[in-house]
């Protein structure tokens, strides 16, 4: 029974990611035309936009390998695979136990490379630029991520992220400790989110549906890292699977709420602050980098003391 | 006991001996032939070697009727140095076919050096004393040495080889003295107290003497060891003859200095951390190690993401993968001095995964990197590009074997990456405030080493591999000559397969090695689908996540193909700039980037010629009284998260120092 409700969660899951994507890119933009006073686009735009680039033709540069011409498919699947993996709004899939921190980050990774490897590709000048500007960030955001996520595995005693979540449900030792830390991580985390969702220029690499799948896997980037920083430190409302469908509908509210509020965060951030400028990134992730550090000291103290 | 796969693995070594020895006399009609004898003996080595992994259920040892009168030379074949013996004879033979068949036969050099290497190698793998297996490593480096043109880094590598012969032999005679242990019994060789004992001659689990176990003499062998085996490993202080190496030396004898002579490298430090592991050496050895590791994960990382040839990017990676390696070893060496063998368990995992990698894939890099030279005509990256329209089966493999040696799932450098994250978390959960420091750092050196890693393969394959020929040779260059090319194929395919099921690969071939370094207690190493970490039965299961990418990518790609209107071709877009003119056919070079920006130059500390220590200058500091012209305005979001950057820090070292302070009381 709990094997075929896994399942089952499973296959919402999907679903629900799969539906989300367009309508959180064109929420977001109508978010940011709101902010600025002017009218949003409808929510169902993003579909639109999709069908629209599909009816366009494909331009092909001359010369380009096969790289180029399999990176969108493969990237989206690279961020598709870390979207299954974690957990929206109930805990328990029946992937769960693949549910590796460290593995999703490497998805992540992975995908961000397949676009540089698409931008070198072109040849051009610009490609050079966004390649380098997008590895030299890579370089430092893996480590800070780590370090970000050590405190919770440290809790945890694992870097599944179940676990990780549940441990928050609890009401053990490490769940105080843990809470103690959350707004330190969260500013680290939240500062990664940004930096890493930062966009490249798909449309001079891609167009019609090449560029459509591009632009999914980059909206779709963004809600893998809002269920992360939900899964990870407002698991708030989330269902367990034990409990029956009952939970559901409840988890399913909670999913909405953490991802509406993330999308507002984000938009004002990016209202007031504009997006994050090359110059302005090493100094943010520098910040991120000493939050997570801090986290970790706090959980090492906190588990020391108890 | 002689054991019939020992003897012939003996017989196998005698063979290659003789065919190095006679090949260079031979007239270039029987060379070819030669080569392929030679390849056969290798590759049935591996096949032995395999044979003895799968099989023997006991350890095999040889009696050899020369030697000192008192004192035999012995060898034996052990689940460790059948490990290592598979990839030596694996590699090798990669190397001898590749060389066979791409390199003209004229040469009487082509052979004799590799072959001759590859047998000392062998024979170092399989001897039970310092003196043999000294004189193992010795042959092998003066048979690399002997090809190539005289330089200086290749004399350096001549005496560090030579400096790790010798010690091995010191440490040899030091452990036989200050152990006592000079009798030969040929009993059952214990791993766990293999090393300075067995080096020196002995064996026997029973006969190590409390009494010796921290005795000056024994810490003074183990050190001189560590710095020999670190030194021909490429660990970090010590390693940038081993970047430079490659450069002087033809494509054939750095395959096999990378690929095969750094792993047996790795083994001897294996052995010797073994030996301290025995003795029940004191934890700080094993931090020791892991910092060194982590130093030349990161280091090793960093320089390939700088160096401009095809050649010595692949020797840096594997300068990286010796020091994933050795904090594999440090980790091991932690866990069984603090009595935590399922966490050395995880750490072996790693340590083998990472060797793994350095001889499949570093040798797959080295190999195609002689042949981009001989069809492109230059090593330099800012001298290639496009070659993947040119060279597509050489740019698979150069794809393949990068993705083993990065950390990115479903991919071997991944397995092995995690599996010494998992080690160091459970290190990190286990130990007290100031080693805990030493664990975070670690865990972010690995993280660090990865992400630089993958800069510098992101920089081979986009600079070398893709976007425009810069020189007319590289747009007609030819892919590796036909009979070649099976040979980077299986490897680089081979690597692929340890990295979709590492844990089956891990049991099969490492097992009992893991079983018996972690202290040969608990359940034998079991065959499965997934990583596991220490606690839980969560892990990391690759299979799933190519499902999962398999499924999506085939998805999107159904998709694509069904939905988009017909495809035109055009020029790629220049920001609106002009075509380049016709004398300059594959564009202008200058607007194609040769990937320098990708990293910043490593910090160094230079000592100038007047003699003064010139300190590594970081990016930013601000002179004082001087306003440089990139300052950071004081109001700016840049400044604000500095200054918040910089008070989080603060507080962060005054926690720090608040937790020694405790657990100080």
């Amino acid at each position: 029974m709990i094997l075929a409700l896994s399942i089952l969660a499973q296959l919402v899951h999907v679903a629900l990611m799969l539906a989300a994507v367009p309508v959180l890119d064109c929420g977001m933009r109508w978010l940011a035309a709101w902010v600025a006073g002017r009218p949003g686009p409808p929510l169902l735009a993003g579909w639109w936009d999709i069908v629209r680039l599909f009816r366009k033709q494909v331009v092909v540069t001359e010369g380009q390998s096969p790289i180029t011409t399999a990176a969108p498919a493969v990237c989206l699947a690279l961020t598709a695979a870390g979207a299954v993996l974690v957990p929206s709004f109930t805990l328990g899939m029946v992937l769960a136990p693949c549910a590796d921190l460290v593995a999703i980050a490497g998805l992540l990774m992975a995908a961000r490379v397949v676009m540089v490897l698409a931008a070198l590709d072109s040849g051009a000048a610009w490609g050079g630029l966004a390649a380098s500007r997008s590895v030299s960030l890579t370089v430092i955001t893996e480590p800070v991520l780590l370090v970000a996520v050590l405190a919770l595995a440290l809790a945890a005693g694992a870097t599944n992220l179940d676990t990780i979540a549940s441990i928050q449900h609890d009401d053990s030792v490490s769940a105080g400790v843990v809470l103690a830390a959350i707004p330190v991580i969260a500013v680290a985390l939240g500062v990664l989110a940004l930096v890493d969702t930062a966009e490249m220029p798909m449309d001079r690499i891609f167009s019609g549906g090449p560029l459509a799948v591009a632009k999914l896997a980059e909206t779709l980037r963004l809600l893998v890292w809002f269920n992360l920083l939900g899964a990870l430190l407002l698991p708030i409302g989330m269902a367990h699977i034990e409990a029956g469908l009952l939970d559901w509908p409840l988890g399913l509210l909670s999913w909405g709420g953490r991802t509406l509020f993330l999308a507002v965060c984000v938009t004002g951030l990016r209202a007031v602050g504009g997006r994050l400028s090359p110059a302005q990134t090493r100094p943010a992730l520098g910040l991120a980098l000493a939050c997570g550090v801090l986290a970790v000291v706090m959980v090492l103290v906190g588990m020391a003391v108890a | 006991m002689t054991d019939p796969v020992l003897a012939l693995l003996v017989v196998i070594i005698l063979v290659l001996f003789v065919l190095g020895a006679v090949s260079a006399a031979l007239p270039a009609t029987v060379r070819q032939a030669t080569g392929f004898v030679a390849a056969g003996a290798s590759g049935f080595g591996a096949l032995l070697a395999l044979l003895s992994l799968t099989l023997a259920a006991t350890d095999a040892t040889l009696e050899l009727p020369i030697g000192p009168p008192s004192l035999a030379f012995t060898l034996a074949c052990d689940p460790l140095s059948g490990f290592f013996l598979l990839l030596l004879f694996l590699t090798g033979t990669a190397a001898i076919v590749f060389a066979t068949e791409t390199e003209p036969a004229s040469d009487p050099a082509t052979l004799s050096g590799p072959v001759i290497c590859i047998a000392g190698l062998a024979l170092a793998l399989l001897a039970t004393d310092g003196i043999l297996l000294g004189l193992g490593v010795a042959v092998a480096s003066l048979a690399l040495w002997a090809t190539g043109e005289p330089n200086r880094a290749r004399g350096m590598q001549l005496s560090i080889g030579l400096l790790a012969a010798g010690a091995m032999v010191i440490v040899s005679a030091l452990g036989a003295s200050t152990l006592g242990l000079a009798s030969l019994d040929g009993s059952v060789l214990g791993l766990s107290t293999l090393g300075v004992s067995t080096l020196g001659g002995a064996s026997g689990s029973g006969l190590v003497r409390l009494a010796d176990r921290s005795s000056l003499p024994t810490h003074l062998a183990f050190a001189l060891a560590l710095v020999a085996a670190g030194a021909l490993a490429g660990l970090a202080p010590l390693h940038r003859w081993l970047v430079l190496a490659p450069t002087v030396m033809p494509a054939r004898a750095g395959t096999l200095l990378c690929g095969a002579m750094v792993p047996v490298a790795v083994y001897c430090l294996l052995r010797t951390v073994a030996s301290g592991a025995g003795m029940g050496f004191a934890p700080w050895w094993g931090a020791l190690l892991m910092a060194l590791g982590a130093v030349s994960a990161v280091v090793g990382a960093w320089i390939a993401a700088r160096e401009p040839t095809l050649a010595t990017i692949p020797a840096a990676l594997s300068c990286r993968q010796t020091g994933l390696a050795a904090i594999g070893i440090g980790l091991t060496l932690f866990a069984l001095a603090t009595d935590l063998p399922s966490m050395a368990r995880l750490a072996l995992g790693g340590m083998f995964l990472a060797v793994v990698g350095q001889a499949l894939c570093v040798t797959v890099l080295m190999l195609v990197s002689g042949a981009v030279l001989r069809s492109a005509g230059s090593l330099r990256l800012d001298r290639l590009g496009g070659l993947i329209h040119r060279m597509p089966l050489t740019a698979s493999c150069v794809m393949a074997a990068l993705f083993g040696l990065v950390a990115l799932p479903p991919g071997l450098g991944f397995a092995a990456s995690w599996l010494l994250i998992q080690a160091a978390l459970a290190g990190l959960r286990s130990t007290s405030a100031p080693t805990q420091i030493l664990f975070v750092g670690l865990i972010a050196g690995i993280a660090l080493s990865a992400a630089l890693a993958l800069a510098a393969a992101v920089r081979l394959i986009g600079v070398a591999f893709l976007g425009r020929p810069r020189m007319p040779r590289s747009s007609v260059a030819e892919d590796i000559p036909r009979p070649a090319r099976p040979v980077p194929l299986v490897l680089a395919g081979l690597s692929l397969c340890v990295g979709l099921l590492p844990g089956i690969a891990l049991a099969f071939l490492a097992g009992p090695a893991i079983h018996r370094l972690s202290g040969g207690r608990g359940e034998p190493i079991r065959a499965s689908l997934a990583l596991l970490p220490l606690e839980g039965e969560a892990g990391y299961v690759p299979l799933v996540i190519l499902a999962l990418l398999a499924l999506g990518a085939a998805a999107t790609i159904a998709v694509l193909r069904r939905l988009s209107v017909h495809q035109r071709d055009g020029p790629a877009w220049q920001d609106g700039f002009a075509r380049a003119p016709a004398w300059l056919p594959f564009g202008d070079p200058l607007t194609q980037t040769d990937g320098r920006g990708f990293v910043p130059d490593l910090p160094s500390v230079r000592i100038s010629r007047g003699g003064r220590i010139r300190l590594p200058r970081l990016a930013g500091r601000v002179q004082p009284g001087r306003v440089p012209a990139g300052s950071v305005p004081s109001g700016s979001m840049r400044g604000r998260l500095a200054t918040a950057g910089h008070a989080v820090l603060a507080l962060v070292v005054g926690l720090l120092m608040l937790v020694v302070w405790i657990e100080a009381l």
